[in-house]
Parts: C-alpha cells; sequence; structure tokens
C-alpha cells in the first residue's frame, strides 16, 4: 500500500478483530500509523501491543459506531494527525427477526452505523482528502445489500444505501485524486461470525479480504472478493426482472443453514 | 382499490400535489377516507376541500417529514382511527452538489425522510395491519436508487436503501396478508419538478404514476412505473460487471441536461 498516497495515518473502524484487525497487520507492515477503533477495549490493547511490538505507531479508542457522538469522539483521537487513509469496516447484523416485531433499538444501530456514522466519517475524514488532492476511503459492505431478505430488512436496506453511496461517492472523488471503494464481502471467517455458531471452514479468511481490498483500491466504485460464488451471487441477486422470485429464491435464508448456502453458491460458481 | 381489503382509511404523506394529490384523488372516488400530509398548508387544504366536496372524509396534516417528530405528530390525528393503506411518498431532491461540501443539513434531511421516516412509518402503520391481517404500504422510489450518481450521493443511496427495505418488507408482510409495494418513479410531470424548471414534455403524468401503484399493490415488491424504456433504464443501472462504467455512462445527469431549453 502506497504510504506516501494514503498514509501517513490509517484509521480503522471495527478495527479490533476479524477484517478490521487483517487490515491494520497488512498496513502497519506497509509503514502506516494507525488509529483503530472498536467497541471492546481488551481485543484493542491487544492488537495495539503486537503492532506496537513490531514498530507501528497506534492509537485506539474504545467506542460504539451506533452512538451519534462517535464522530466526535474519533475526532479527539484525529484531530492533529493526517488520516489519509478511512476504512470504515463495520455493521455485522446479529439480530434476527420480522422488522414490525424487532425493538425499534436493533433497526436503529444498524442505520446508525451503516448509514449515520458511514456518512458522517466519509464526510469528514473525505473533505481533506480532497482539499490535499490524494488519499483512500474504504467502506465495507455485504453482498446482502443487493436485495432485501426476510428477518433483515434493515440490514439489507443499509447495505445497499452503502453500496450506492459509495459509487455516487466514487464519482464525485476519483477526478479529485481520492479513491473510494466499497468491499463487497461474502461469508468471512470472522469472530463475530464464529461467535454466532456459523460454520467458518466454508468461509472466506479475512486476510484474503483485507489484501483484495488494499490491491483493489484504485478499482473502485465497488469490488467484490473473490470467494467462489460470490460475484454469481451478486449478479443473480441484483436482476430487475421477476423480483419477486428472485428475493423467494435468493434471500439470505435462516442463519442454521450458512454452511448449505456457502456450499450451494460454490457450485453456483462451478455451473453444477 | 378494494376498501374492504385496503380501508377505511388511506394515509398519504406528500400527499398535497403531484403523485401523492393523485394517490389521493383516485382512493377518493373509490371511498377511502384520507389523511394527507405535507409540509405547505395552503395546497393541502385546497386538495381537502375538493375532495370533501365530493364527499370524502379528509384530515390533513402540515408536517415535515424531515423532523424528527413527524411520527407522533401523524400519530395524534390517526390514532383513532383504522389506517389500512399507507403511501410514504416523499423525497425529491432539490439541492445537488459534492457531498463533503454540501451543508450536513441537506443530506441529513434525504436521510431522514428516505431512511428513518420511512422505516418508523412503515413500523407503525405496518405492524397493525399485520395484526388485522389485511393492508397494504406503498413506498415510493426512484429509478436514480439503482445507481450512485455524482452530486446525489445522498439522495440516490437513500433511494437504494428504500428499494431493499420494501423486498425486505415485503417477503415479512406477504404471509401475514400485507402487501407491500416499492413504486419506483422514473421522470414524473409534477409540481416539483417544474418548480426545478425541468423540460416535462417526456416526463409520465402523475395520475399514471399513481393509477399503476394501485393497480400493482399486491404485484410486489416493485412495480417500475412507466413503460419499458423504464424498465430498461432499471435495468441498465443494475449490471454488477463493470461498475465504473456503467455509471459513468447510466447514472442520473446533471441538472442542466433536463432544464427546458
Amino acid at each position: 500500500m502506497d504510504l506516501a498516497k494514503y498514509g501517513p495515518w490509517a484509521l480503522i473502524t471495527g478495527g479490533s478483530e476479524g477484517v478490521g484487525a487483517a487490515f491494520a497487520r497488512q498496513l502497519a507492515a506497509d509503514g502506516f500509523k494507525l488509529v483503530l477503533v472498536a467497541r471492546k477495549m481488551e481485543p484493542l490493547e491487544q492488537l495495539a501491543a503486537e503492532l506496537r511490538g513490531q514498530g507501528a505507531e497506534v492509537r485506539v479508542l474504545s467506542a460504539d459506531l451506533s452512538r451519534p457522538d462517535v464522530l466526535d469522539k474519533v475526532r479527539a483521537v484525529t484531530d492533529d494527525i493526517e488520516v489519509g487513509l478511512l476504512v470504515y469496516n463495520a455493521g455485522a447484523n446479529n439480530t434476527r427477526g420480522n422488522f414490525i416485531e424487532l425493538p425499534r433499538e436493533v433497526p436503529d444501530a444498524v442505520i446508525a452505523i451503516n448509514v449515520l456514522g458511514q456518512t458522517d466519517f466519509a464526510r469528514h475524514y473525505g473533505a481533506p482528502m480532497l482539499a490535499r488532492g490524494h488519499g483512500g476511503i474504504i467502506l465495507t459492505g455485504s453482498l446482502g445489500g443487493y436485495m432485501g431478505s426476510a428477518t433483515l430488512a434493515a440490514y439489507t436496506a443499509a447495505k445497499a444505501f452503502s453500496r450506492v453511496f459509495t459509487e455516487a461517492l466514487w464519482a464525485e472523488c476519483q477526478p479529485l485524486g481520492v479513491d473510494v471503494l466499497h468491499l463487497n464481502i461474502g461469508f468471512t471467517a470472522t469472530p463475530a461470525m464464529a461467535r454466532l455458531g456459523l460454520p467458518i471452514e466454508y468461509a472466506e479468511a479475512p486476510e484474503n479480504v483485507a489484501r483484495e481490498g488494499l490491491d483493489n483500491i484504485a478499482n473502485g466504485p465497488v469490488w467484490i472478493v473473490s470467494t467462489k460464488g460470490n460475484i454469481e451471487q451478486a449478479r443473480r441477486t441484483s436482476v430487475v426482472d421477476n423480483r419477486a422470485e428472485t428475493v423467494r429464491a435468493f434471500a439470505i435464508g435462516p442463519r442454521e443453514d450458512t454452511g448449505k448456502a456457502a456450499v450451494a453458491q460454490e457450485e453456483l460458481a462451478d455451473g453444477s | 382499490m378494494d376498501l374492504e381489503k385496503y380501508g377505511p382509511w388511506a394515509l398519504i404523506t406528500g400527499g398535497s400535489e403531484g403523485v401523492g394529490a393523485a394517490f389521493a384523488r383516485k382512493l377518493a372516488a373509490d371511498g377511502f377516507k384520507l389523511v394527507l400530509s405535507a409540509r405547505k398548508p395552503g395546497p393541502l387544504e385546497e386538495l381537502a376541500a375538493e375532495l370533501r366536496a365530493g364527499g370524502t372524509e379528509v384530515r390533513i396534516l402540515s408536517a415535515d417529514l424531515s423532523s424528527p417528530d413527524v411520527l407522533d405528530r401523524l400519530r395524534e390525528v390517526t390514532d383513532d382511527i383504522e389506517v389500512g393503506l399507507l403511501i410514504y411518498n416523499a423525497g425529491a431532491n432539490n439541492t445537488r452538489g459534492l457531498f463533503v461540501e454540501l451543508p450536513e443539513e441537506v443530506t441529513q434531511s434525504v436521510i431522514a425522510i428516505n431512511v428513518l421516516g420511512q422505516a418508523n412509518l412503515a413500523r407503525h402503520y405496518g405492524a397493525a395491519m399485520a395484526a388485522r391481517g389485511r393492508g397494504g404500504i406503498i413506498l415510493t422510489g426512484s429509478l436514480s436508487g439503482y445507481m450512485g450518481s455524482p452530486s446525489l450521493v445522498a439522495y440516490t443511496a437513500s433511494k437504494a436503501f428504500s428499494r431493499v427495505f420494501t423486498e425486505g418488507l415485503w417477503a415479512e408482510m406477504q404471509p401475514l396478508g400485507v402487501d407491500v409495494l416499492h413504486l419506483n418513479v422514473g421522470f414524473t410531470a409534477t409540481s416539483a419538478m417544474a418548480r426545478l424548471g425541468m423540460d416535462l414534455t417526456h416526463a409520465q403524468a402523475p395520475e399514471d404514476v399513481a393509477q399503476q401503484g394501485l393497480d400493482n399493490i399486491a404485484n410486489g415488491p416493485i412495480k417500475i412505473a412507466g413503460d419499458e424504456a423504464n424498465v430498461e433504464r432499471a435495468r441498465q443501472r443494475s449490471v454488477v460487471d463493470r461498475r465504473g462504467e456503467a455509471i459513468r455512462a447510466f447514472s442520473t445527469p446533471p441538472r442542466e441536461a433536463t432544464l427546458k431549453k
């Protein structure tokens, strides 16, 4: 990763584990200084200690991305430094249910993180990048954002927001020297997924996801992680025609079917 | 429109002019009672007077959909009635510009209307419909929501939210007897568009858009209003591959390109 273009500091939200931690390790190896934000302090401190042990300068902040004051808190640790790379990585959805029955706080948090937070962070850190004429923004998204799924109405919608938001931002920022990428992620072997009891032996390694994001930062607006079957899934869930059949056939299934779905997606890529 | 299934009251936001007013007139003709909400009281009162003269019971509320208390205010005029049809129709985008340069208030208001307001109203009125086992929700969207467009970052993104949200809600509500439809609207000859100085020669009449919405309420999750050309526009904007080229070729053009010559 080009330190002169995207450095000296990278800010990574959701930066204590999974894909965020993989970004942090790869950027530290390339000489970036890091600001890591996540909810839980302990994994943050552990990762920071590991990276500092290798010579990286690291700042950490425990903050909840669903809170309205989160940008102010993050600004308190970034206002005196030059953030040339923003990796806004967040938003695994842990609570499913029919939208009208879920406690309001659940979809509100999903929207706060994936719609409001992303918007605020992109504005705040994107503006100085444009003024400098260089920098990069990676917003992670999900294959789930191509189509609405029952029990995940707000989540899938928020991920659609994120993707289209990134596309438009890309179109505005690219001529001004700032790269913007929506890194669209399929089933990934993160601790969040493992905690949900999902069969992560079928899942993509977070290191590969982060590597593809960094390698393709200039190939926006959207990069779909190359896990077998991901691109086919995106294509078949984005068709305009026969939408009802499509939603019935290809929506995100119940959590207990995740392994089956992963296998089916691989078969889709094989054309079997 | 089936009054038994979707009545007796219909709530229409953005219900003073354009597509909203067209919905109101059609539903009144079918015997629905109406709650109309819009920002400006003048056009609301005029439309209400017209419909009342035709024998329709009408309640009106002047309210800004981008304000966080809008649902509370709407509830004050709907808590004592049975709203069997919600038409959430709103969100023309009047202010364009680079996202990082636009005042925060502009994008926040777009998100408040198309993301937060839509979700809150769908929850409140949808839950009551699901309990009754009947009803309908029409959320109007835009062809612009299939793809990000420069100078319309928050608008195109929030219309994408609206579309995918409706799909998820449709999948959840259909088995419960409640119809949910995302009425995807193209270039329509509304007063909002006329005020922006657009050339409306090739725009669809609001009456046609509303009729297509009502006719297709049970054919969700999405109805693209207009003709085959609009469906083709949606297809062009939905391709997954070579997304950058697609955006350069097919994103919503700058306003200058659509202004009256």
